[in-house]
């Protein structure tokens, strides 16, 4: 079986616990690194960044004083999720994620081919996810403090993120819930995020049918998970000297990663766009070349045998389909 | 004494303000005439005691007011303790030592099983309420009348405690620790007494849910006579319809604009032809009779518009059922020739009035409708704008690409 409907069986289930786990009275916290929205009614648990923001509204005298040790917790909470998993949180749970590979399935069977962004653009687009990182940061912290002298910031501005996330009026439908759609004309702040909101909303199902995993460049969550990329228990290894440097790999992976190609020096190829999908492992013709680990034992590898079946598959495929034309 | 208006109200969390009750209608040179007697009247009655003649509400207090009401029973109960293991008995500094507190050798040997500390989950937060009285706008929060109010607690697991109301510099206070998980109900009875030869009895109910702890120990059911309620729930129970109250955490908000049905049920059966009124927080009132299952609906309609400014915060709406009984004491000779029991009839069969009024009550904090500021259809136009411009603008740039 490929990889990739093996990933895509997983994040199914995933997906129904995130939705639906509430109903059974199932949840696994909120300190989650991955973009379970915390608006979903019966959703089993939810993301890291709606409590995160929270915390950081309040007064520093507060959070690091009485909120001090449950923040601590909370934050170690994600660490060790993050640590453990790393980024197969992206690619194997996320619900967004899901969505996106879903209309990705829906793209090709319409046949509508993938279109590639400029290296320059892509280049600049790369630290969009961590300006958005750092406006989470300090946006809230404004609420409650004031940051640099200015005056303190309208509570309206609580949890931006949030606000824009294109997961606020996606994920509640599945629940029948469309109250999160729409403009909110209450105050300024309110309409321009709630405006953004929308429009983020359309670039992710718009984008869905233009690029693989279009909006996961620009995800705040992965600028965070990157942190912890290195130390994560997790990886994905490479032996440059076993490498051809194909080309393969990059064509194969959704989230368009050149790195996992050209580099042949580094050995740890889990790269801040990097969502641990293994799709590159098993492209790869070269034995060896790529490899996945838990705990630094091996639990799957690129190997040219492989290759070939998967190529022969292909192959037998495309004639039958030939065949029939 | 004035009993008409002695209603008891509970006021939902994070309510505003309490509405004052309307009082009965009067006409022409009559209403001249009663309210210049009742201005002597109600003089002599509140020098003599104040609040007797004002309505009872109660009041859930916000989480931080709970946190220092919780913290104050804890220090109490550590200085209790604390007093008492330095061999000081609870009471009265010159009181002498009761038999029971002399230390006994055989007794001591035997160690006290230790208490459980008791857990939180981060979202519960302790029962507590403060008992008002009077007519809005003024409120009195330490009435002695408040004290004989008779509480009911029913806990998750269907168990009921008597919550005494307590005196502190606050107010009345009624305070539970409300330790387990689930659906907490508060029944409320006051015997507002006779007049005119009509006795007047009032009821209300409220519910809330808390998130508790796992574990808690389950107090054991006990048949003892509640006053003021029949079987598990009130005598007189104006009882709430709305959309899956008790099972959903979530849409506990009501809206203006929603619906808001109720059940009127005496003895817990249902009661055809009750004027049940619902009154909002200016004032406007409107009086729907129940039907044959004794139910009535109304619409929760907006008051506030915002012009200039956008308004957010909830209003406090009340809903007032009447049930005038007559000859009440027959009835009641019936009921307990038949074996069944009425915990708020029983005490005062035997005094002599020609009808009993029952007064139940429910009051809601109503939100205003989001969708006075919010656009579905805006959001919808945006939404798919964007989506048609991101393709327009991805197509054009492949027919560039491919001219290229």
């Amino acid at each position: 079986m490929r990889v990739d409907r093996i990933r895509l069986l997983v994040q199914f289930i995933l997906f129904l616990f995130f939705m639906y786990g509430g109903l059974l009275s199932l949840s696994i916290g909120s300190a989650i690194p991955t973009m379970t929205c915390v608006y979903a009614k019966y959703r089993g648990g939810f993301c890291f960044l709606y409590p995160f923001q929270r915390y950081l509204s309040v007064p520093f005298s507060t959070l690091f004083g009485t909120l001090s040790i449950m923040f601590a917790i909370y934050i170690g909470t994600f660490a060790l999720w993050t640590i453990v998993f790393n980024k197969s949180w992206c690619g194997w749970a996320c619900p967004l994620g899901f969505i996106q590979d879903l209309l990705t399935i829906i793209r090709e069977a319409l046949k509508i081919d993938v279109s590639r962004f400029k290296w320059i653009t892509r280049y600049r687009f790369l630290s969009v996810k961590y300006i958005l990182l750092v406006l989470l940061i300090l946006l809230p912290m404004g609420i409650g403090n004031s940051l640099f002298g200015l005056p303190e910031f309208t509570p309206d501005l609580a949890v931006p993120f949030c606000q824009i996330c294109p997961g606020k009026p996606l994920l509640p439908m599945f629940h029948g819930d469309f109250s999160t759609i729409g403009i909110d004309f209450s105050s300024p702040t309110k309409l321009i995020m709630t405006t953004l909101s929308m429009g983020i909303f359309a670039l992710l199902v718009a984008g869905s049918f233009l690029k693989r995993r279009f909006l996961c460049s620009y995800c705040p969550m992965a600028a965070l998970l990157s942190i912890f990329d290195k130390v994560g228990l997790i990886s994905l290894k490479k032996e440059g000297e076993k490498c051809t440097r194909c080309g393969n790999c990059f064509r194969a992976c959704p989230m368009d990663i050149l790195e996992i190609a050209e580099e042949r020096d580094k050995v740890n190829m889990v790269t801040q766009d990097c969502m641990l999908c293994m799709r590159c492992i098993e492209v790869c013709p070269e034995n060896d070349a790529l490899r996945a680990t838990v705990f630094g034992k091996t639990v799957f590898r690129s190997s040219a045998q492989g290759f070939l079946q998967r190529q022969e598959k292909i192959e037998s495929r495309l004639n039958k389909e030939d065949t029939e034309l | 004494m004035n009993c008409k208006n002695n209603i008891i109200r509970i006021d939902l969390p994070g309510s505003g303000f309490p509405v004052s009750c309307r009082k009965n209608q009067r006409h022409g040179i009559k209403v001249i005439f009663l309210f210049a007697l009742a201005l002597v009247f109600s003089f002599s009655v509140c020098t003599a005691s104040a609040g007797t003649s004002s309505s009872v509400w109660l009041e859930r207090q916000k989480s931080s007011f709970r946190d220092r009401m919780k913290k104050k029973q804890q220090s109490h109960g550590e200085k209790k303790e604390a007093s008492e293991k330095q061999g000081h008995p609870s009471g009265h500094p010159g009181q002498k030592e009761p038999e029971q507190h002399k230390p006994d050798q055989n007794q001591s040997d035997k160690k006290e099983p230790e208490k459980k500390k008791r857990r939180r989950s981060p979202m519960s937060r302790p029962a507590a309420y403060l008992l008002k009285s009077g007519n809005f706008p003024d409120l009195v929060v330490d009435s002695p009348e408040l004290l004989q109010t008779v509480c009911w607690l029913k806990s998750p697991d269907q168990s009921y405690k008597k919550i005494v109301p307590k005196k502190t510099q606050e107010g009345i206070l009624l305070y539970d620790e409300a330790f387990q998980e689930g659906l907490y109900k508060i029944y409320l009875y006051r015997d507002a007494g006779i007049e005119n030869g009509i006795h007047y009895r009032h009821f209300s109910a409220h519910w809330f849910r808390n998130a508790g702890e796992d574990e808690f120990e389950t107090i054991p059911f006990t048949e003892e006579k509640r006053e003021g309620l029949y079987g598990e729930e009130p005598v007189f129970y104006l009882k709430e319809l709305a959309k899956d109250n008790e099972n959903n955490f979530v849409s506990q908000k009501r809206y203006t604009g929603d619906t808001f049905p109720v059940q009127v049920l005496f003895k817990g059966v249902p009661v055809p032809g009750v004027p049940v009124t619902i009154t909002t927080a200016k004032g406007w009132e409107k009086t729907v009779v129940t039907d044959e299952q004794g139910k009535a609906s109304f619409l929760l309609i907006k008051e506030i518009f915002h012009n200039g400014k956008i308004h957010k915060e909830p209003e406090l709406y009340l809903v007032k059922a009447v049930y005038t009984m007559n000859d009440p004491v027959a009835a009641e000779t019936t009921e307990t020739t038949n074996g069944s029991t009425n915990g708020a009839t029983n005490e005062t069969a035997l005094e002599q009035y020609s009808k009993e009024i029952y007064t139940a009550t429910i009051a809601l904090t109503v939100y205003p409708t989001p969708y006075d500021w919010k656009s579905k259809s805006a959001g919808f136009f945006i939404f798919t704008g964007s989506i048609l411009i991101i393709m327009f603008a991805a197509a054009i740039r492949r027919k560039r690409s491919l001219a290229l």
